[in-house]
């Protein structure tokens, strides 16, 4: 029993420390001079301090641009997606129709179509629609994702049906019923569900940097790509550059980390 | 006008058929309880007159007003539902004005509403708190009070007192009949708890199987029961059957098939030769000197105002029931004989009382 306690602990530590170190070598590297950030052996422990990345990084890329831009698209994706996602996953769980969990079915498989395969229709959709280097156009197919229907149908269809016929017979019908008790209810899952599309939407890459093309529209991911070059990677920049593109989202995850965890553990269990 | 009056009520699921045309009516100010097992229907048929279940065939009237195709909301009906059915995130004050602000009635006037459903429930100090900081029995006032601030013509009760522990459920039963009282509101209750419904109702409406079984005032049904199901599900313990069949002749009686004579139900006018099931409750069985039917002891539950006593005759289990104090334990022997006046008597093939 003990050996196997600890075994699990020892596993849950191991993955732990599978996240940690990367975001540590990061931190780390943001702070460190540049010969060392290449030094071979890597150190740990740099020999001084030094905060030049963050500047030299401000001055010679439109960080804070990317940032802006950035919040836009991840802001906007999870307005969308709250929205739309409050009606499809109410028609899916709490409404009878024919061809209900036909269709719940289709919606969960296309969680398995590969995004990058997603990609191509979408860019001629988004193309055709005018909306191509639009934040819109960049937020649209973040705000469709099946999880985040999953996620919100899991959390209504365990409401109690007492709490609905109540309503019906206080004066809602299907919109009172919506707004004054099922959305309520569900805050914790609405809070899940705003963090998980933000932070997903925040760190997107591909489909931005298929979508947006032009330089203003660039969000942090595509922005810092560009300290890429031909023949020169500038790893302190680039790290300086996603530490501090890390941290709105780490602290808003540390802020709301209790509502996240209950909202995605409630999902799934009858109360 | 709070009646109520259900004609030919037919509820079908697809091709399976829940409710089998049932027929009654609820007079004004009266309470009435549906009762049975589980899975009879009674909660179904209440939730057709709440407006919660469409109707598939049939008709259901409140007051003059065919309701069939009314939503619940405009029914002028209140419900009260067996977990509570409190809004969560809102006080028990906002849990009971809700549906007062929703037909945009003035401040002023929620709040008087509010304060007197709380006067009679004794919410008063709890209105400011959330469901979750509430016992089950507060809970389930809350709800009450909900169902009273919005004055309907009927009350619907679905089970609302199952959630509770048995000492509460004594409490809230006599809270809800004195409610009834006071108010004088039709009141329809759900429950399949026969005791609740003996103890509260002015009539009780018997189903199984999605049929009614028999309708009638409490003690009509506990002393009249129209077949062998009523008679074995009211009361508690429950009635003793005994098989055999009725003999005529120069002295008519029930002979049991283990041979011995009892005397038949002094209600039975005309006897009919053939099988029957002899109904005797287990307080109507009387201790006799000898004679009767004897049978042995096998557990003894003194409960202080009464004793149950447990018996087994050649495969038959019998309970009896003595105000008395008893010294009898098991494996002792006991002659018993039923009280004939107070004795049933069912026809073995269709259950039906021949008394």
């Amino acid at each position: 029993m003990r050996a196997g306690r600890y075994l699990r602990y020892g596993l849950c530590y191991l993955l732990a420390l599978v996240w940690f170190v990367p975001v540590v070598w990061m931190a780390v590297t943001a702070v460190k001079p540049t010969p060392e950030v290449m030094s071979f052996t890597p150190r740990w422990i740099p020999s001084e301090v030094t905060f030049s990345h963050f500047g030299e990084l401000l001055a010679k890329k439109p960080f804070f641009l990317w940032l802006l831009n950035s919040f836009q698209i991840a802001a906007l994706a999870t307005a969308i997606t709250v929205v739309v996602t409050t009606f499809a996953a109410y028609a899916l769980a709490r409404l009878e129709w024919r061809g209900r969990n036909v269709v719940f079915t289709m919606l969960i498989l296309a969680m398995f179509v590969p995004w990058e395969i997603n990609s191509i229709p979408l860019f001629f959709i988004v193309k055709d629609l005018g909306l191509l280097n639009t934040f819109l156009g960049a937020a649209l197919p973040l705000a469709a994702l099946p999880v985040s229907l999953f996620l919100l149908r899991q959390f209504f269809i365990n409401i109690p049906t007492d709490l609905e016929d109540a309503a019906r017979i206080d004066g809602c019908g299907h919109l009172g019923i919506l707004w004054h008790v099922i959305i309520p209810v569900s805050l914790p899952a609405y809070g899940a569900l705003s963090i998980f599309i933000f932070i997903f939407s925040w760190n997107e890459f591909f489909w931005s940097l298929i979508s947006l093309q032009r330089a203003d529209v660039r969000t942090l991911p595509i922005g810092l790509k560009t300290l890429v070059g031909a023949g020169d990677i500038q790893y302190d920049l680039m790290m300086a550059g996603s530490f501090m593109a890390t941290l709105p989202a780490l602290i808003i995850f540390l802020i709301l980390r209790r509502h996240i965890i209950s909202g995605i553990s409630m999902a799934g269990v009858r109360r | 006008m709070g009646s109520v009056t259900i004609a030919g009520a037919r509820k079908y699921y697809g091709a399976y058929e829940a409710i089998h045309g049932i027929d009654f009516s609820v007079a004004d100010g009266e309470f009435v309880t549906l009762v049975g097992p589980s899975g009879c229907g009674k909660s179904t048929l209440l939730r057709m007159i709440a407006g919660l279940e469409e109707i598939s065939d049939g008709e259901i009237r409140i007051g003059d007003r065919v309701v069939n195709d009314v939503a619940a909301k405009n029914r002028d009906i209140a419900m009260v539902f067996q977990n509570y059915a409190l809004y969560p995130h809102r006080t028990v004050r906002d849990n009971m004005a809700f549906a007062l602000r929703l037909r945009r009635l003035g401040k002023a006037e929620v709040k008087a509403k509010v304060d007197r459903a709380a006067e009679i429930l004794g919410l008063g100090d709890l209105l400011d708190r959330y469901p979750r900081e509430l016992s089950g029995g507060q809970r389930q006032r809350v709800a009450m009070g909900r169902a009273i601030v919005r004055d309907p013509q009927v009350f619907l009760f679905d089970e609302p007192l199952s959630n509770l522990d048995a000492k509460l459920r004594v409490a809230m039963r006599a809270e809800i009949k004195e409610l009834h009282q006071r108010l004088g509101t039709t009141m329809i209750y759900v429950t399949h708890d026969q005791v609740e419904a003996m103890t509260m109702a002015d009539r009780i409406v018997v189903m199984q199987g999605g049929r009614v079984e028999q309708i009638g005032k409490p003690l009509e049904l506990y002393d009249r029961p129209s077949n062998l199901f009523v008679a074995s599900f009211i009361g508690s313990p429950a009635m003793n059957m005994l098989k055999g069949s009725v003999e005529t002749g120069a002295t008519p009686c029930f002979r049991l098939e283990t041979g011995e004579a009892l005397a038949l139900p002094a209600a039975l006018e005309r006897p009919t030769p053939g099988p029957a099931i002899y109904g005797i409750r287990p307080e109507h069985l009387e201790r006799a000197e000898g004679g009767g039917l004897v049978a042995e002891v096998v557990l003894v539950e003194p409960a202080g105002s009464e004793t149950q006593v447990k018996l087994r005759r050649k495969g038959t289990e019998l309970t009896y029931v003595c105000r008395d104090r008893l010294d009898v334990g098991p494996g002792d022997r006991m002659a018993l004989v039923p009280d004939a006046s107070r004795a049933s008597l069912f026809d073995a093939a269709t259950g039906s009382s021949l008394v």
